[in-house]
């Protein structure tokens, strides 16, 4: 906690103002003019070096003789509340008691212990406001037409909670011959030529700040949504901007995503060199190129980037918990959320939309029953197809293959791959479950009646209305599982966090 | 007594030149009703349009076949209308049969035909001119929709006379039920709605990836590189010999078909 130098009172970070505030008597402070060591808060006197960005506008401020000195702590206490009831943990500075998990939804106190966490280097501070929050939440939810009303309400909403999530930050850079294929193909007499070319070129490139969650309770699909950081506005870390925020830990070694980053760098360079040899007399590969590229890594820092989170419990239709996350970045204020369908409301929905397809219909088409049946027949086919899909990406979500950051603290190598092993048993046993008899009615109905041709259209339409019948069951089917595979089981987690990162980091 | 004779003579012969006399009005007031052969015939002389019956698969018998061209007659308000039963079909479908049947009666003329297929079992109704406008493929397949259960009653007819009927009811511009065509849409209506629904969940609902160009570009500092040299390593080669059998340029297209119909088995 930091202590107002004029009331004693807390001194919070004021996202509108940028500087540390305080409620009680008004004061306002630079977060860098502010330290606090053993519980003591101190107050120096900031002093700025003044840089030009890179777009000629941004103020680049490095810290001061005692920030420095801070900066160089690796490790620094604080205070962490863990969840009884899913192992997550949660860093906070305030007093206030926490009564809700943010990762499992559990509305359970949570016990705070002092612990360690290592210090960022980095931190983009919050600049959108709850408020912010709020207004990009409920764009978003209104473009969701079948969302439960649950989560439109305003006391659900204003359960977000201004969370600074880990973030690993790669720097890249590349200098040097750079070589790749390229190609040349023409026509002449009986054959068909390519020339094959080795083309060499020097680059030197240079990526700074491409950004990936370095915690495993943040799911890469939610992270991954709400990026990308705009890295120029990082500013050195300093515990003041954390003031009145909580922060999640770090648990996922920057190793974790540096090839994926890699990989995303190296693509976009080659995209650019292929966007400007295009008018060449030889077509590049582009995946060569992409290889050719592949930068060496200059910096890997851990920065704390600005996240609004949300929880939402909910349940399966077998009464099984579920929960669902919506977040908010902080800085840019792009949101994302596991947005759930209500049935009921998505058959309602069809329904009404049904009314003028019908009117619109009745003026363009005269569909021929069996053309009709077959029609039915291709959707319910399609319904199925996809059906059976969802039950590879639910596998995966359940066992939470879909997160590296999540996989890579859960397990080792071994461990991997007996969890691999599960998930395609998962896979197999869920797309069994899938009500396939029923579902293969209507192309069963299909094919007698292709085959029979029977002369009264009542035959046909008979077909299409139990086909109809079968396709409306299996896209509340679909909906049902689409509902599994946007919410996620209860988290378990078994984090190194805190002190246990500690240790790590003394024996390395 | 004479004189009382030779005026019964004279006026039975005023009541034949009489009769003879106003034979060819009424012929004209109501159009001619001619026989060639197996067709029947007749003409609106206001509007130039004809009614045949060709009744060639022997489905109707005399008596039908007038009542059923006396029924037809009021489409020559709007167009040439024919009936035609076969069961002897030379084409591989009756649509096929109808078109050229239409063709030989009324050329590109407006006027709507009606084939009862005894050999493929099939009712068919083809229309061109300015009727094609009204009698489209859909209501041409409504009406068959409608009438074929008469056909598959053995009541060709019936089914005739019904289908004439509500050829002209379209034509006039009235309605017509259309139960099937609602159903059937109603259905497809639904289904459709589902399906779009699901893609609008598809693309709003769920958190979706970032784009990783994007991604890449907001860490994007900088990227020079040099004139690229390229070294030719090698050629390869496959045989790839012109295709034997491809054919001479294309004529020009034909006037193409206007019209059209729909059918029903029965």
């Amino acid at each position: 906690m930091y202590v107002c130098p004029n009331c004693g009172q807390n001194l919070k970070f004021d996202i509108a103002r940028q500087m540390m505030h305080c409620d009680y008597c008004d004061t306002v402070m630079d977060p860098y003019a502010i330290t606090e060591k053993r519980g003591v808060t101190e107050y120096v006197e900031p002093t700025y070096t003044e840089e030009t960005g890179p777009d000629g506008e941004t103020k680049v401020v490095s810290p001061n003789a005692e920030f420095t000195e801070a900066a160089n702590v690796e490790m620094m206490e604080v205070t962490s509340y863990i969840c009884p009831q899913c192992g997550g943990e949660i860093v906070g500075d305030t007093n206030e008691a926490m009564v809700f998990c943010s990762y499992c939804g559990a509305s359970t106190p949570l016990n705070p212990r002092m612990t360690n966490m290592r210090r960022p280097e980095m931190i983009i501070p919050f600049s959108k406001t709850k408020q912010d929050c709020a207004t990009s939440y409920v764009s978003l939810l209104k473009k969701a037409l079948f969302a439960p009303k649950e989560l439109k309400d305003p006391k659900q909403i204003s359960g977000f909670r201004a969370i600074y999530m880990p973030y690993w930050l790669y720097d890249f850079k590349k200098q040097g011959p750079a070589t790749y294929k390229g190609e040349h193909c023409y026509h002449r007499g009986n054959y068909d030529y390519t020339d094959h070319y080795s083309i060499t070129t020097s680059v030197d490139m240079e990526y700074d700040g491409v950004n990936y969650d370095a915690s495993s309770s943040f799911s890469d699909t939610l992270s991954q949504a709400i990026s990308p950081y705009d890295t120029k506005y990082a500013r050195p870390f300093t515990t003041a901007f954390m003031s009145g925020f909580y922060a999640d830990t770090m648990d996922v070694s920057a190793e974790v995503y540096e090839k994926q980053a890699k990989k995303l760098v190296s693509d976009h360079a080659a995209d650019i060199l292929a966007a400007n040899q295009k008018s060449s007399a030889y077509t590049i590969k582009k995946d060569t190129v992409s290889n050719s590229l592949t930068p060496i890594t200059k910096n890997k820092t851990l920065a704390m980037m600005p996240v609004w989170f949300m929880s939402y419990q909910t349940r399966d239709k077998k009464g099984n918990p579920r929960v669902l996350y919506a977040v908010v970045n902080g800085q840019t204020g792009k949101t994302a959320a596991d947005l759930p369908v209500d049935v009921k409301k998505f058959l309602i929905g069809s329904l009404i939309l049904a009314l003028p397809l019908f009117l619109i219909f009745n003026l363009i088409l005269n569909i021929p029953p069996l053309y009709l049946a077959i029609t039915g027949t291709v959707i319910s086919l399609i319904c199925l197809v996809s059906l059976t899909s969802q039950a590879g990406k639910i596998a995966e979500r359940e066992m939470g293959a879909d997160d590296a950051g999540q996989e890579s603290v859960a397990t080792n190598k071994k461990q991997r791959k007996e969890a691999l092993k599960r998930r395609k048993a998962w896979e197999v046993k869920d797309v069994k479950r899938v009500n396939r008899p029923f579902y293969i009615i209507p192309i069963v109905i299909c094919a007698f009646l292709l085959l029979l041709k029977p002369d009264y259209d009542y035959w046909y339409y008979a077909g299409v209305i139990i086909s109809g019948i079968c396709d409306c069951f299996m896209m509340t089917d679909i909906m049902r599982r689409y509902n599994k595979l946007v919410t996620r089981p209860l988290p378990q987690f078994n984090r190194k966090g805190g002190d246990d990162s500690a240790e790590e980091l003394k024996h390395s | 007594m004479t004189v009382r004779k030779n005026s019964n003579i004279l006026k039975s012969l005023l009541v034949f030149v009489l009769i003879f006399s106003l034979l060819p009005c009424a012929v004209l007031a109501k159009g001619k009703n001619d026989r060639n052969g197996s067709r029947l015939s007749d003409t609106n002389p206001d509007t130039g349009f004809s009614v045949y019956i060709e009744d060639d698969a022997d489905l109707l018998n005399d008596s039908e076949e007038l009542e059923l061209l006396d029924d037809m007659y009021k489409i020559t308000e709007y167009a040439s209308a024919a009936f035609k039963t076969t069961d002897n079909n030379p084409y591989s479908d009756t649509d096929t049969f109808a078109e050229e049947y239409y063709r030989t009666m009324f050329g590109r003329d407006t006027g709507v035909v009606f084939v009862i297929d005894m050999d493929k079992r099939y009712i068919f109704i083809f229309s061109d001119g300015r009727s094609y406008g009204k009698i489209t493929k859909s209501k041409a397949r409504t009406i068959t929709d409608n009438t074929f259960s008469y056909a598959k009653n053995a009541n060709y007819y019936g089914c005739a006379l019904e289908t004439f009927d509500q050829i002209y009811k379209v034509l006039d511009g009235q309605r017509i039920a259309q139960p099937m065509k609602y159903i059937g849409n109603a259905l497809l209506a639904l289904l459709c709605a589902l399906f779009i629904n699901y893609l609008v969940v598809l693309s709003v609902s769920k958190a979706k990836k970032q784009n990783n160009n994007l991604m890449a570009q907001s860490a994007f500092k900088m990227l020079n590189a040099t004139p690229p040299q390229a070294v030719k390593t090698h050629t390869t080669k496959v045989y790839n010999p012109p295709s034997s059998s491809s054919g001479g340029g294309g004529g020009g297209g034909g006037g193409g078909s206007s019209g059209g119909g729909g059918g029903h088995s029965f």
